[in-house]
């Protein structure tokens, strides 16, 4: 039990320090159960394209530690102080109805990644039905794919009728995922590890520090990707010393541990998928557990996404009087209908979509680290969130802070301009810089020069001893 | 004969601020017992430390250990 009242774990008001139960453990499995996801083999795959198993690894843990503290510097102040979302959190920023250009992001983000998880879910249980001989290969198997994805949906709905509560029971039953996981590695590498050694990358660029930058970048990214789902879990927690080890450890470990798995199939295999190379390696016994694995994983990760979004969709006024139930209808249901009409034109062309919307959590992460610690030192009008007035502290000019949304299209065309996350073309900096740091930095320092300017005419409820304060 | 009442002065509405809107009694509430109690701190030295161990420190050693492997 969370010790929230229902009302409040399914609400984006603050949660009372009384009602945040979640300890470091607790959350720390949560967090990994969130983390490990089918994605993990394609972030692997992808860095296995550019480098060999050891430096590919050392520099994806590198990124993912690095991007999980912006993410962490970002969201992490305010949802722990005060119990909110990473939506809510951005309100100082983007202003009173500003924020739903951060909330846009994080729906079609979570509910994209989660259309895709969830029909990789489908796959993996239609193909581990077929291995455990309970269904044929054959024309029906097509239907089995949508049914799967409606029986996942109503799981995932029932579950999180519970609120966080769901979340985190699921995640006790699943963790072991992670365990099945860090075993799949240990089996490839200590079986094949003469060739995961001499293994070339396939796609390498003759330029060794190129490489080596974008497996830095690869996993900068993929954590910065947690932006959206980070403050519905650490607002359960009662306190900042409580949400670090477990972000750190618990949320940016396992991704780059488990994203070996990829690494290592994609070098040694030519597959990062160990439902295909598992059953090379070990046999139809191996091939099943990998195949439970996959299930599990991916069913976790869009539990906890359902859940985020469905709190982030409650800062809308219309649907806060909505009841959780609605809420959570609203959430799964485009899910659900993607996975049932158009699971393949969404895996083929929804990617891509998906990498471009990830350009603008750097970004997102500058503006609010420059907004909490630099401008504002930690001073934070709770009440400011909530009222969308003229007059109240983060109304800026309707409601809006151009300083924001112009520091969040510099970053962005700041991170495009470096790298293009469609084609990897990349400017010549990009290889000494990264494009994700400097998109971030970009940002938080257009914003710092923007809100100078938002002080001086005296919005945004600034402490007074800034320069260019309205006296 | 009663004293008359002198009129209450009116607001010019147009410049009167605006009241805030009106909050749901639990969140009206909630934000109470924010506003009342002591300012809770973000982070305190030991979480600056392991976040500038893990986030800074260590994957400065993991890039400079990659790139030398």
């Amino acid at each position: 039990m969370t010790g929230a009242s229902p009302q409040a774990d399914e609400s984006a008001w603050p949660l009372l320090p009384t009602e945040r139960t979640w300890g470091a453990a607790r959350l720390t499995l949560t967090l990994a159960t969130t983390a490990a996801a089918t994605w993990c083999y394609l972030i692997g795959e992808s860095v296995g394209s550019y480098l060999g198993f050891i430096k590919g690894g050392l520099a994806l843990g590198a990124g993912c530690m690095i991007g999980m503290v912006l993410v962490l510097l970002a969201s992490g102040p305010a949802c722990v102080r005060f119990g909110i979302d990473s939506i809510a959190a951005t309100k100082p920023q983007f202003g009173s109805r500003g924020w739903v250009v951060p909330a846009a992001l994080q729906a079609i983000s979570i509910i994209g990644w989660n259309s895709l998880l969830i029909i990789f879910f489908a796959k993996s249980a239609v193909q581990l039905c077929v291995t455990l001989g309970l269904v044929d290969l054959g024309w029906r198997n097509t239907a089995l794919v949508p049914a799967l994805t409606v029986f996942a949906c109503a799981i995932i709905f029932l579950a999180l009728r519970r609120g966080a509560t769901g979340v985190s029971m699921v995640s006790n039953i699943l963790v072991a995922h992670v365990f099945i996981g860090l075993w799949m590695l240990y089996l490839l590498v200590s079986r094949r590890w003469p060739e995961l050694i001499a293994a070339q990358p396939p796609n390498a660029s003759p330029d060794r520090l190129w490489n080596y930058t974008t497996g830095i970048e690869l996993g900068i990214g993929a954590t910065l990707s947690w932006w959206p789902y980070i403050g519905a879990m650490i607002r359960m927690a009662p306190s900042g010393r409580t949400i670090v080890l477990p972000v750190m450890l618990g949320m940016a470990a396992p991704v780059p541990l488990l994203s070996l798995i990829g690494l290592a199939g994609s070098l040694v295999l030519k597959s990062s998928d160990p439902t295909e190379w598992l059953r090379v390696v070990g046999g139809p016994a191996y091939a099943i557990v990998s195949l439970t694995f996959v299930t599990a994983a991916n069913f976790g990760t869009t539990t906890a996404g359902i859940y985020a979004s469905a709190i982030g969709l409650r800062n809308f006024a219309v649907l806060q009087k909505r009841t959780w139930t609605t809420l959570l209808l609203i959430t799964i249901a485009p899910v659900a209908l993607v996975g049932i009409f158009i699971p393949e034109l969404f895996f083929a062309k929804f990617g891509n979509f998906l990498a471009l919307i990830g350009v603008a959590f750097a970004p997102m992460c500058g503006v609010q680290i420059v907004d909490y610690f630099v401008l504002r030192r930690g001073r934070i009008d709770l009440r400011a969130i909530y009222v969308d007035a003229p007059g109240q502290a983060y109304y800026f000019w309707r409601g809006i802070n151009p300083a924001a949304m112009i520091a969040l299209a510099a970053g962005c065309i700041t991170y495009i301009g470096l790298l293009n996350p469609l084609s990897y073309a990349s400017a010549a900096a990009y290889r000494y810089l990264t494009a994700s740091l400097p998109a971030a930095a970009a940002a938080g320092l257009v914003y710092f020069l923007g809100s100078l300017l938002v002080i001086r005419a005296g919005r945004g409820g600034y402490p007074r001893s800034l320069p260019g304060r309205q006296r | 004969m009663p004293k008359p009442i002198p009129a209450a002065p009116v607001a010019d509405a147009a410049s009167a601020p605006a009241a805030p809107p009106s909050l749901p009694p639990e969140l009206e509430a909630r934000i109470e017992e924010f506003e009342r109690a002591a300012p809770r701190p973000d982070f305190d030295a030991a979480s600056w430390f392991w976040m500038m161990l893990l986030g800074i420190a260590i994957p400065l050693l993991l890039i400079i250990v990659g790139w030398r492997a």
